[in-house]
């Protein structure tokens, strides 16, 4: 949901209490915590690093590390925030580690809703050109737009989980769709001309 | 409502039933936004699609498995940490501080004293070596560029501000100045607060602060005490008449908070008037200053609070050079844009700078034999300016015909031998603002008018510049520069800078009762 500038986020309300059982040590609790976030949090992994090995190998460390941790946060509310600054701060080791950044493109899929060989062909070509936009943003306004268009996050958390303020966030979502839609803007009317 | 503050909204928030009314009402009505709109959502879903993965649940497995086998790490005791006694902190305070001043003592008579004309060349030198090569090509990537309308009119505001401010000569004129200046941000804060968030919304908030802060304040203090009340007063009028004028209240909460510190400001000036003593210069380390890029309205409030607090004309002249080269860059953009507002008097005020800025100061530095490191670093002054006149011609050879105008009349204004006329002096600028005297001429051709005046008994012929607004004046009352007969008693009343003649009444007056309306 989103009000204003503002979205309020609607989360378990059994959440927090999978936090406080988790952080004493059980299991169970935590593994319903993987089953609420792991995708999320591969997903972005996914859009940073465009390898889902990696992204699912650096989602693994971010779980690991936040399972260890655990006992350590104080407000159990602040829970996401903490778990995805775990994953960026594992993406950021783990591509100083490779010291390569982003060589591999993200795949891209066909939508399944189109009909006919030649929507496919558009399709297809829309989302590779797409495919390069994305890759041509650099990795701060990426991953500030991720958090925002895919997770969906209030400002204040993206600001939280980058460690920025909250206006640098916005300004980096607003910069990336900016860049996008110049990169889009030029395709699209190529391909009408 | 425009596209671009429309744009402002769809590029970083979700459409909903919470964004303003006029937002949504442009949306509706204007195809481009809509386009817009409908391209983003698709480039959202696009993006969707693309990092969407098939679900694997071998690595959750093996991360489970993983678990077991890791043990937790300790909680953390969140016991609040102790705060010591208060005579202990203290205590440990000044113990730093005194070991500090220690070793800054032992620092300084261990290491050999440099001699600080020297420490101030070294690191200026660098800069200035890079900005001569290729001023524009090196800065454009650190420029800022003024994007609206109303940023392009408060940089030409900013940037007339300033060619008066180093044409001054008294406290007075330096306050009035930073003072309209403050204005100017005031007013263009007021404007993006009336039209929705903006980027600039804060910075502009900032600049007003700062212009009342660290300029008025700091001229103030630097008045004489005797000029004191009366200054006092005349600022204090001034900002009640601003804080009057503020901007209706909003519901959107980041304007509310902007015109919040906007109001602020100005009441913590006028709260700080009666307590000047506290008020210093504020340190500004140049360094810093030359390498950070910054918007060329900050640059030019910037110089307009270091150059009105400096006293030095050496380093006015310096200070002058280094925003002068600083701003050419942002300068030619302007002049190069065809819908930059007032253009042609840009390019003049450019020169006032210049002229008024560095070449007056370094003349007045080197009049008597000065010392020979200054005058070394007033050649090195004078020879970085005359680089920045030689690259405003270079520019002007490959200039287009819009923009050829403006710098025609900066490089000329900026020629240090330029005919144009002196800077108002204590004598001449700071005359009264009315005065009488006997008509003896009136120039239709050249709209100027020549007075005999009366000045200590003697008696002088000035003659002036007649604006255009007289000029409609005189012709509403059916009243033409003809009907003004030789022998005539005016009364005239003159512009700021004593140059133009603004209001023009027949009659018997006196110079003393000019005086007395001027103070």
């Amino acid at each position: 949901l989103e009000k204003g500038s503002e979205r309020i986020t609607v989360r378990s309300p059994d959440e927090s209490n999978w936090v406080r059982a988790a952080s004493r040590g059980d299991q169970a609790a935590f593994a319903r915590l993987v089953d609420c976030y792991w995708e999320k949090i591969r997903r972005w992994l996914y859009g940073l690093t465009g390898k889902q090995h990696m992204a699912e190998d650096v989602a693994q460390e971010t779980f690991l590390k936040a399972w260890t941790n655990l006992p350590t946060l104080r407000e159990v509310e602040t829970f996401r925030v903490w778990l995805f600054r775990i994953a960026r701060h594992c993406w950021l080791d783990a591509r100083r580690r490779s010291g390569v950044q982003r060589k591999v493109p993200l795949p891209y899929e066909l939508p399944g809703n189109q009909t006919g060989p030649l929507n496919e062909m558009i399709a297809g070509e829309t989302q590779e050109k797409l495919q390069v936009a994305v890759e041509l943003l650099p990795s701060k306004y990426r991953a500030a737009y991720l958090l925002w268009t895919q997770e969906e996050l209030p400002y204040s958390e993206i600001a939280a989980i980058l460690g920025v303020s909250e206006e640098t966030a916005r300004w980096r979502v607003c910069k990336a769709r900016q860049s996008l839609v110049q990169t889009m803007t030029s395709y699209w009317h190529c391909r009408e001309s | 409502m425009k596209c671009r503050e429309s744009q402002y909204w769809l590029y970083s928030f979700q459409p909903n039933a919470a964004w303003p009314a006029d937002v949504v009402a442009h949306l509706q009505g204007c195809s481009t936004c809509q386009q817009l709109q409908g391209q983003l959502r698709q480039i959202d879903q696009g993006i969707n699609e693309l990092t969407s993965l098939p679900a694997n649940e071998a690595p959750v497995a093996q991360l489970l498995s993983r678990i077991e086998e890791i043990p937790q790490a300790q909680p953390t005791t969140i016991a609040p940490p102790r705060q010591p006694a208060a005579w202990l902190r203290y205590g440990a305070y000044l113990t730093g501080a005194a070991a500090l001043i220690a070793f800054g003592w032992l620092i300084g008579r261990l290491v050999e004293p440099v001699e600080t004309i020297k420490t101030v060349e070294v690191v200026r030198e660098m800069p200035v070596e890079v900005i001569r090569e290729k001023t524009v090509e090196i800065f454009r990537d650190k420029l800022v560029p003024a994007h609206s309308q109303s940023d392009r009119s408060l940089f030409a505001a900013l940037v007339k501000r300033n060619a008066q401010l180093v044409q001054t000569s008294q406290s007075e004129d330096r306050i009035e100045t930073l003072l309209n200046m403050a204005d100017d941000c005031r007013q263009h804060a007021l404007a993006l607060i009336a039209n929705g968030p903006r980027d600039a919304l804060p910075l502009t908030v900032d600049q007003y602060a700062q212009l009342l802060r660290d300029g008025v304040l700091v001229q103030l203090a630097q008045a004489p005490e005797l000029d004191q009340p009366t200054l006092k007063t005349a600022v204090k009028t001034r900002l009640l008449r601003m804080a009057d004028a503020d901007a209706p209240a909003t519901p959107v909460k980041i304007l509310a908070d902007q015109r919040e510190a906007l109001q602020t400001a100005t009441q913590q000036t006028m709260e700080r008037l009666d307590q000047l003593e506290g008020v210093n210069v504020p340190v500004r380390s140049k360094k810093v200053q030359r390498h950070e890029p910054m918007p060329p309205t900050s640059a030019l409030i910037q110089f307009a609070l270091t150059f009105s607090s400096e006293t030095d004309p050496v380093m006015k002249a310096d200070l002058c050079t280094d925003y002068v080269q600083r701003l050419m860059p942002s300068m030619m953009l302007y002049l190069a844009d065809d819908a930059a507002p007032q253009r042609d008097e840009m390019g003049q005020q450019f020169g006032e700078m210049i002229q008024f800025g560095i070449y007056r100061p370094l003349q007045v530095a080197t009049a008597k034999q000065p010392p020979q490191s200054m005058k070394a670093q007033a050649d090195r002054i004078f020879q970085n300016a005359a680089q920045t006149v030689a690259d405003m011609e270079k520019h002007l050879e490959q200039a287009s015909e819009g923009m050829r105008f403006g710098f025609e009349k900066g490089v000329g204004k900026s020629n240090p031998e330029s005919k144009g006329k002196s800077p108002p002096t204590k004598e001449g600028g700071k005359g009264p603002r009315t005065i009488h005297g006997v008509l003896k001429s009136v120039n239709g051709a050249n709209s100027t008018i020549t007075v005999t005046t009366k000045v200590q008994g003697k008696e002088a012929e000035s003659t002036y510049a007649l604006t255009k607004d007289i000029l409609s004046a005189i012709g509403a009352k059916a009243f033409k520069l003809g009907d003004l007969k030789t022998g005539m008693e005016l009364n005239l009343r003159l512009s700021e800078d004593r140059r133009m003649v603004i209001d023009i009444n027949q009659g018997r007056g006196s110079n003393e009762k000019g005086q007395k309306e001027n103070k």
